[in-house]
């Protein structure tokens, strides 16, 4: 990216230089890129300034919109249900990252410090599920977790590991595992994609003058691997905080959008949501995004800081 | 004689760690694809076997369970719904970001690094953040319960902008365009004639990238469409799922299976593109 910034700086005294020739195309530039900044402006900008709007104001869905100011913002921060929603969103989120950082760290180990005989089929299984339909993921595992004869409950039957019936989804610890469990097994194989892709930047003579050295497997990982891959670790940790604070799918599927059991499946963007299309209060779900928007900022801030810096000293 | 058996314990040792390893992988590799071998049997089965008892082997109600399925929701309908949204915005996602990533490249103009670097922050606002205001706004345009919302924001689609933009920067040819400009072709001429197949590798890989997140879409369709006659398949599944009376479960998990099968197939033919497009950045997991 730094270097894209420089690029271009050079390239504008180029046109400077070349306005006047005849064979000059380069004000062409602004009609290929027109399109998308068009279209940009009227689907993504304007509903960003227009819910920034209505944020301001007592929107139902019927009547006009009325300026109440700060209201919704106040209401927000003093809203015990909003920091509730924001608690679930967390706590489900790390109940996912941390079993996907250990198997895509320890695959990723695997992967790079040995040769492993069909690697391309096993890492398109597992990043698999990654691509399919949240929705019917989620659906599915309704289905296998169901009461009373749901898949696990009838496995759990037959090996004789209970005797009745379990309704796992209506006890909120269960129901708050296994949405961590399908995140995990959802995106572990995409986190592996991507620090494998940092590892194997990593210049294997540092692993071999290690080994001459006397270092073991376990050494190098902890000594080389792990400090060598900060950058990428802090950016995939961050783009998945940021994924986990808008996760809405599989918690809305699982619970059919009540956020049920005791309300510990609601997520913000299922509270904002529900504010919005169920109960038709329109400008305090727009004063929620905007809280959440504000979150999103700021981790957004410290991955794009982040990969400056680590592009600047990397060069 | 010592050193010889220590060497060969050490071999053993190594041996039997590779097939610990291959056993946890393979491990693995069951626990990501069991889940959809479940669903593809369940598919097969009756409700009352599928209740009754776990199995791993198919059944032969397939029909049935279809039948029973159409009759509560138009799955084909929903099919074809999801087919056409996804079908025309990979379309104008892989034309308008090749079109925009090849401006950014082909011609220097003036304050072309800003502009970049207002794209790279377009890619970072989360989509979810401004429900509100587009649905407020698709309403004022009468575009609810329309596929035009799902389909045209796919003209703007950062994310695929940097990845063909990457790409080009190393694959354009300038000479090849330089001459085909002496030859007298227009600038737009040049670009569909020369820049697009110069660009198909990335275009292709975002393209399948970018039907897979249409296709799967589901927000965006849940505020949009209420008509069930325009239902795309995660909303089907969504009502199906919400409907806890009437449940057939075999039927339940068919359509299931009808909006996974694609993707797999998708997925299966085109693997290698697709792992290569993960680090294009934007990747939200």
């Amino acid at each position: 990216m730094q270097q894209t910034v420089n690029f271009s700086k050079v390239s504008q005294k180029k046109v400077s230089r070349k306005r006047h020739s005849k064979l000059d195309k380069n004000y062409y530039g602004y009609f290929f890129i027109a399109p998308f900044f068009i279209v940009f402006l009227i689907f993504g900008l304007y509903p960003i300034l227009y819910t920034l709007y209505l944020s301001f104001t007592s929107y139902d869905g019927f009547a006009d919109p009325q300026i109440i100011g700060s209201v919704n913002y106040m209401r927000v921060f003093k809203d015990p249900q909003f920091y509730e929603a924001l608690k679930n969103t967390l706590i489900m989120w790390v109940m996912g990252v941390i079993p996907q950082f250990i198997f895509a760290f320890a695959l990723s180990a695997i992967f790079s410090y040995n040769r492993i005989k069909a690697k391309g089929a096993l890492r398109a299984l597992y990043y698999l599920p990654r691509l399919v339909t949240a929705v019917s993921i989620s659906a599915l595992f309704n289905q296998f977790l169901s009461y009373p004869s749901g898949l696990l409950n009838q496995f759990l039957l037959k090996t004789g590991l209970i005797h009745d019936s379990i309704n796992f989804l209506s006890n909120p610890i269960f129901a708050q595992g296994s949405v961590g469990f399908i995140h995990w097994w959802m995106y572990y194989g995409n986190t592996m994609i991507m620090v494998m892709a940092g590892m194997t930047a990593i210049s294997p003579s540092l692993y071999e003058a290690a080994r001459i050295d006397g270092a073991n497997s376990w050494n190098i990982f902890w000594k080389i691997t792990m400090p060598l891959l900060r950058p990428i670790t802090l950016y995939v940790f961050l783009t998945s905080m940021i994924g986990g604070l808008q996760s809405f799918d599989v918690q809305q599927i699982l619970t059919g959008g009540s956020g049920a059991p005791q309300g510990k499946l609601l997520t913000v963007v299922m509270y904002l949501y529900n504010t919005a299309f169920q109960y038709n209060n329109y400008g305090y779900s727009a004063a929620i995004s905007y809280y959440l928007f504000f979150f999103i900022v700021i981790i957004s801030l410290v991955v794009f800081i982040g990969r400056f810096r680590g592009g600047k000293s990397k060069s | 004689m010592n050193n010889e058996a220590d060497v060969k314990l050490n071999h053993q040792k190594i041996h039997s760690r590779k097939v610990g390893m291959y056993v946890c992988l393979i491990l693995l590799a069951l626990v990501s694809f069991a889940p959809f071998y479940l669903m593809l049997t369940n598919a097969t089965r009756s409700t009352g076997d599928i209740v009754s008892g776990f199995s791993f082997f198919p059944g032969n109600n397939i029909a049935q369970n279809f039948r029973e399925i159409q009759q509560r929701v138009d799955v084909i309908a929903a099919f074809k719904n999801s087919l056409i949204i996804s079908g025309f915005s990979t379309l104008l996602t892989c034309y308008f970001s090749a079109l925009t990533a090849y401006g950014f490249v082909a011609y220097d103009f003036r304050g072309k690094g800003v502009i970049f670097t207002i794209l790279l922050v377009i890619m970072m606002i989360p989509g979810q953040v401004s429900i509100v205001g587009f649905y407020k706004m698709c309403k004022g345009l009468n575009m609810v319960n329309t596929f035009w919302p799902l389909i045209l924001p796919s003209i703007s689609s950062a994310t695929t902008v940097f990845f063909i933009k990457q790409y080009a920067e190393t694959a354009l040819s300038r000479s090849a365009i330089e001459s085909a400009r002496i030859d007298g072709a227009s600038e737009f001429m040049i670009f569909n004639r020369i820049g697009l197949p110069m660009l198909s590798p990335a275009i292709f890989t975002m393209g399948i990238t970018g039907f897979i997140a249409s296709w799967n879409n589901y927000m965006m369709p849940l505020i949009l469409l209420s008509d069930p006659k325009k239902f795309t398949l995660p909303l089907i599944i969504r009502a199906l799922n919400a409907d806890a009376q009437d449940r057939t479960v075999g039927g339940m998990y068919l359509a299931i299976a009808i909006s996974v099968v694609p993707i797999m197939i998708v997925f299966f033919m085109f693997s290698r593109y697709i792992i290569d497009g993960v680090n294009a950045g934007g990747d939200k997991g």
